[in-house]
């Protein structure tokens, strides 16, 4: 690893947004990442700061273009290309890292003076006593949100608690639902290929079960479920009523496929089985959303998944069979 | 706004004889769980802790307690099928990386 600092610019490029955005969908997360090292800002001394950040590139690419106009030193760790909160909650932003990290780039003869700044949220895996016992220097805690930064060192590495403080607004929402969408739409393909085969299987059995909404019915379905509990519960979370997120997700589902009943001429058990399995399809995956989410707790998780996970799996078998018997043409 | 989960599940409990008032719980809490009083830290929202632990792990005088682990519901959920601790991405063959 070579070990000499590297420049860098503080613009961000249309190439960086639009790698930004592929991420977004999911595409090459793998790949993007910095290597660990130094890199600096503009003309840096001495005297300048040193920040620390994890080696996903839109980390690091989020610092470096809150820098514009300070000239800086920055160290990149390993986090294994992960983002500063998920890979502290991982242990992969971590005390020994960072510990690591600073010996191996020798830290202390870059700098003269002892403050380290890192990124707010790595203090769920960094312990700053522990940094200050081991090498000496003192971890500062910045803002939160990057753009922050420059008012944060205008301010004597002060921030205010508006700084400190992490929010789950729509734009914050937003961003995460491709990803929750494609992850989910790769299981969501899987059951209606076997919705399929049980359409052609109950077409050899009994031939007078065919049903021209079959196909709307089978496809359509699963995927509006998904968008229900991926994409419609995440941007409308704070309007739709109750803490759980499996109820939110279940009732964005039983609005929805309510509604495409006065589109679709279901008969009656089409109906029933309809709304007892897929809005409990959109009642789980809402329910995974609060892993992405920034304010739900391990123990709150615990508590949902106690009261309505059992309602989930009942339900959705008593529809699965439903819609199966339905499919046969035996109700 | 700051929304709430679900109220009173939160572990965290906070031992205000071991505190010496150094603020950094203050300081690393995402959710302005605490405020400092002249005698100690107060928790003063307990439901808006997510039970990340960084203040757990950065009171020097470990005066903060709080179950923190992987809030992943995949994760659990797995965890409770297969009766073992799951960690999110703890598949090392897989390219995919579930969270970033």
């Amino acid at each position: 690893m070579n070990s000499d600092p590297k420049q860098i610019n503080t613009l961000l490029s249309t190439n960086d947004y639009l790698l930004h955005l592929l991420i977004r969908l999911g595409i090459g997360r793998s790949n993007y990442i910095v290597d660990p090292g130094i890199y600096f800002t503009g003309e840096p001394d001495k005297s300048s700061p040193l920040f620390v950040s994890s080696n996903y590139k839109m980390s690091f690419n989020k610092l470096r273009a809150s820098l514009s106009g300070i000239s800086s030193w920055i160290l990149v760790i390993d986090t294994e290309g992960i983002n500063v909160w998920c890979a502290a909650g991982k242990g992969t932003f971590a005390t020994n890292e960072v510990i690591e990290k600073i010996r191996k780039f020798e830290i202390i003869k870059i700098i003269n003076h002892k403050n380290l700044i890192l990124p707010q949220l790595c203090a769920t895996g960094v312990s700053a006593h522990k940094i200050k016992d081991e090498t000496g220097l003192n971890v500062i805690y910045g803002p939160v949100r990057t753009h922050d930064l420059p008012a944060f060192l205008n301010n004597n590495f002060m921030a205010t608690s508006e700084m400190r403080g992490v929010r789950f607004n729509l734009i914050d929402r937003i961003v995460l639902t491709p990803i929750e969408l494609i992850q989910a739409l790769k299981y969501i393909f899987l059951l209606i290929f076997a919705l399929f085969l049980i359409i052609q299987i109950a077409n050899l059995i009994n031939p007078d079960s065919n049903n021209i909404f079959k196909y709307h019915f089978i496809i359509l379905y699963p995927i509006l479920a998904c968008l229900s509990g991926c994409v419609i519960t995440p941007i409308l979370l704070p309007y739709i009523p109750f803490r759980s997120f499996s109820l939110k997700g279940w009732i964005t589902g039983i609005i929805l496929f309510v509604t495409t009943f006065l589109f679709l001429p279901l008969t009656f058990w089409a109906k029933i089985g309809t709304l007892f399995l897929f809005p409990s399809i959109s009642a789980f995956l809402a329910l995974n959303f609060t892993g992405s989410s920034t304010y739900t707790s391990p123990s709150g998780v615990k508590q949902e998944m106690k009261w309505f996970i059992r309602p989930m799996l009942a339900s959705s078998i008593i529809g699965f069979v439903i819609i199966l018997l339905f499919l046969f043409g035996a109700i | 706004m700051n929304p709430v989960y679900f109220k009173n599940v939160s572990t965290l409990l906070l031992d205000k004889e071991k505190c010496t008032l150094c603020g950094m719980c203050v300081i690393v809490c995402p959710h302005g769980v605490f405020e400092l009083s002249d005698e100690s830290a107060e928790i003063v929202n307990k439901d808006y802790c997510m039970e990340c632990g960084a203040c757990k792990i950065n009171c020097p005088e470990s005066a903060i307690y709080v179950k923190s682990g992987v809030g992943c519901a995949t994760a659990m959920i797995l965890s409770a099928i297969t009766g073992k601790e799951i960690s999110c991405g703890d598949d090392e063959d897989s390219n995919e990386k579930c969270c970033g």
